[in-house]
């Protein structure tokens, strides 16, 4: 039995239905509010009434993204971190291992 | 052009050798004409490498014999074995060369002005060039030795590219580990060659596998070149050299050292599928290849997604997408013994693993670009202190979209496409391993989804208020691999069809690897 998988998949189809969302999408934004008058208040951000604090300050910085997650998962990344000594002495005794490892699987496997 | 034709094979691998040396010569001529001459000698290996493709899918395996009267004469009169050195490309081969070929011309477009105003730019080009003609060498020879002498000379110009900035001090120090774990590495490989050439006196790879005993020795052996070969192309757990090399790595450097890296498992294919072959039908070799690629992936993810240095984060996605090329291969080599399970599944497996490859060294290649771009136009690699680059640097943005969407997974990209085989056919043989898969990818895209946001969307900042968009070769450097992704995602069945199968049927057609040597085919 021969299987193909993607012999159904029709990535053409796709990006059809990928460009007709934008166009869908494109005219619901044509139909919004252009009549603003540029370089006013109008295009400030909104926030309830309080100043627009600097571009600086918006931004949502790197390390606040997923930081809870992180957080929650310090137990699995602390010993990770520590592992990576960068101490190129430490990286050859993990290669050893692997080689001792896969002795150890090779030679207990069999029969060949 | 049939002179061409069939001297091909050994040309891809002697011109950028030669010219390696030449580039310090020409360079004296002025910096322009070596640049030109670099990218016109990697434009004709390119041409060479597809001449090979097209003799390898219409003609077979093409085997080229150094210093016979006839380049396809394997074995001499009145020898029974081969004793020269010899090419043997089959379609896994030729697959490869395209990526070494395609990834090198890339890289060193974008270096032409990534690199300007850098000191000893004629070194670079040589090493680059080195690198590139040690990538083909390794996957064209049919040769043990010969291996091991082009891993070795991946591993010195590779460390020598990756610390060319020797103002950084880290990239001093990662090409300085990457050094050492790659000259331990080769020397395991040595050892192993040295153990074959011991027991039956041959150093060609289809005649010792036509010998292979599979005795306690030949064992010792694959674990050597297991382990060697899977710390070469950065598995885990002996991936930490990886991050720290990678992540300083020049612009345009970074796609050509993961291509080695990419060189190093065809290289373990080689040795697993053409050297022990079908007759190695212990499915403990394919567990223990599927649990270095689940370990991979979720390790090298759940590391990218804390990353706030751009090329860190990604190099961690370097490590974690080859957790699904194993995942591939290791289910394909899981159920090598039985033949019924290898056409429901397995052959499909090892295809997906290849295709992931192929697309990875394209949308990987271009992210990794895309990173070194924004150092180049910013000076600093840290997420903390970007944002709103979208603005400025809208052609790095659109690039950094293809590349994201492809790497996570998204329809109708190719990494969509060979996730899927890959999914599909690790589910046959455990279902929880698609699940770690599938997880991974959902990871992969958080991961992405950060960088975008932390880069590219926000207020544009201040301080990057004069930052220009970066040069013209830096985004035809870009624009190779981006139109490369988006081929092979337009025309998945293509690709599948055309370069991706003959190559899945080359690793597991072993009799026809060692028939064209040995004679029986």
């Amino acid at each position: 039995m021969d299987i193909r998988i993607l012999a159904f998949w029709a990535p053409v189809v796709c990006l059809i239905a990928f460009l007709v969302l934008i166009a869908v999408t494109y005219a619901f934004r044509s139909r919004g509010e252009s009549k603003h008058k540029q370089g006013t208040e109008q295009e400030k951000v909104f926030l309830s009434g309080e100043d627009m604090p600097d571009a600086g300050m918006r931004h949502v910085r790197a390390h606040n993204i997923y930081w809870g997650f992180f957080e929650s998962l310090k137990q699995y990344y602390d010993p990770l971190i520590r592992a990576h000594t960068g101490i190129v002495n430490d990286y050859l005794m993990w290669l050893i291992g692997v080689v001792a490892i896969a002795g150890i699987v090779i030679l207990t496997a069999g029969p060949w | 052009m049939d002179a061409l034709t069939t001297h091909a094979p050994i040309l891809a691998i002697a011109v950028p050798l030669a010219a390696a040396f030449l580039t310090p010569l020409v360079g004296r001529l002025g910096a322009k004409v070596r640049n030109v001459f670099v990218v016109a000698i990697l434009l004709f290996v390119e041409f060479l490498v597809f001449t090979v493709v097209r003799q390898v899918l219409t003609a077979g395996i093409q085997v080229y014999t150094l210093g016979a009267t006839a380049a396809g004469l394997a074995i001499p009169e009145s020898h029974i074995v081969p004793v020269r050195i010899i090419l043997e490309v089959d379609g896994l081969g030729a697959f490869l060369g395209i990526i070494a070929a395609t990834v090198a011309l890339s890289g060193a477009v974008y270096s032409l002005s990534a690199m300007r105003g850098e000191s000893g730019q004629d070194r670079f080009y040589t090493l680059l060039l080195l690198l590139t003609a040690s990538m083909l060498g390794i996957q064209y020879t049919g040769d043990l030795f010969n291996l091991f002498v082009f891993l070795e000379i991946l591993s010195i110009s590779g460390a020598a590219l990756a610390a060319f900035r020797t103002r950084f001090v880290d990239a001093v120090e990662g090409g300085f580990k990457y050094v050492i774990v790659s000259t331990v590495s080769a020397l395991l490989v040595l050892l192993s060659i040295g153990i074959f050439y011991g027991q039956y006196n041959l150093l060609n790879i289809a005649a010792v596998s036509d010998a292979m005993r599979y005795t306690l020795l030949d064992k010792i052996a694959l674990a050597l070149l297991i382990g060697a070969l899977l710390t070469k192309s950065g598995a885990v757990p002996s991936h930490w050299w990886v991050p720290d090399t990678y992540t300083p790595a020049p612009a345009g450097t970074s796609p050509i050292i993961y291509a080695s890296s990419l060189t190093c498992l065809g290289a373990a294919l080689r040795i697993v599928f053409s050297l022990y072959g079908v007759k190695m039908t212990v499915s403990a070799v394919g567990w223990l290849v599927i649990v270095a690629g689940l370990l991979s992936m979720f390790i090298g993810v759940t590391m990218a997604l804390r990353q706030t240095d751009i090329k860190r984060l990604m190099t961690y996605h370097v490590i974690s997408q080859e957790g699904y090329m194993l995942l591939g291969f290791g289910v394909g080599l899981a159920v090598l013994g039985d033949p019924q399970a290898v056409a429901a599944y397995g052959r499909e497996a090892i295809a997906g693993g290849l295709f992931h490859v192929l697309n990875n060294a394209f949308f990987k290649g271009l992210l990794l670009l895309t990173g070194e771009a924004l150092f180049f136009a910013l000076g600093t690699r840290d997420l903390d202190r970007m944002g709103g680059m979208g603005r400025t640097m809208k052609w790095t943005c659109a690039f950094f979209i293809i590349g994201a969407l492809a790497i996570s997974g998204i329809p109708p990209m190719n990494g969509f496409a060979s996730k899927l085989m890959i999914y599909e056919t690790s589910y046959q043989l455990n279902p929880m391993l698609a699940i770690v898969a599938l997880i991974v990818s959902i990871m992969t895209l958080a991961s992405f989804t950060k960088v975008f946001q932390a880069a590219f969307t926000g207020p544009g900042l201040p301080e990057y208020r004069d930052v220009k968009p970066v040069p013209l070769s830096m985004k035809v450097g870009m624009g190779v691999l981006a139109a490369g992704t988006l081929f092979f995602s337009l025309f998945p069945q293509l690709v599948l069809d055309t370069i991706v199968y003959p190559a899945t049927d080359a690793l597991l057609n072993q009799t026809m690897y060692i028939g064209v040597i040995m004679g029986g085919s």
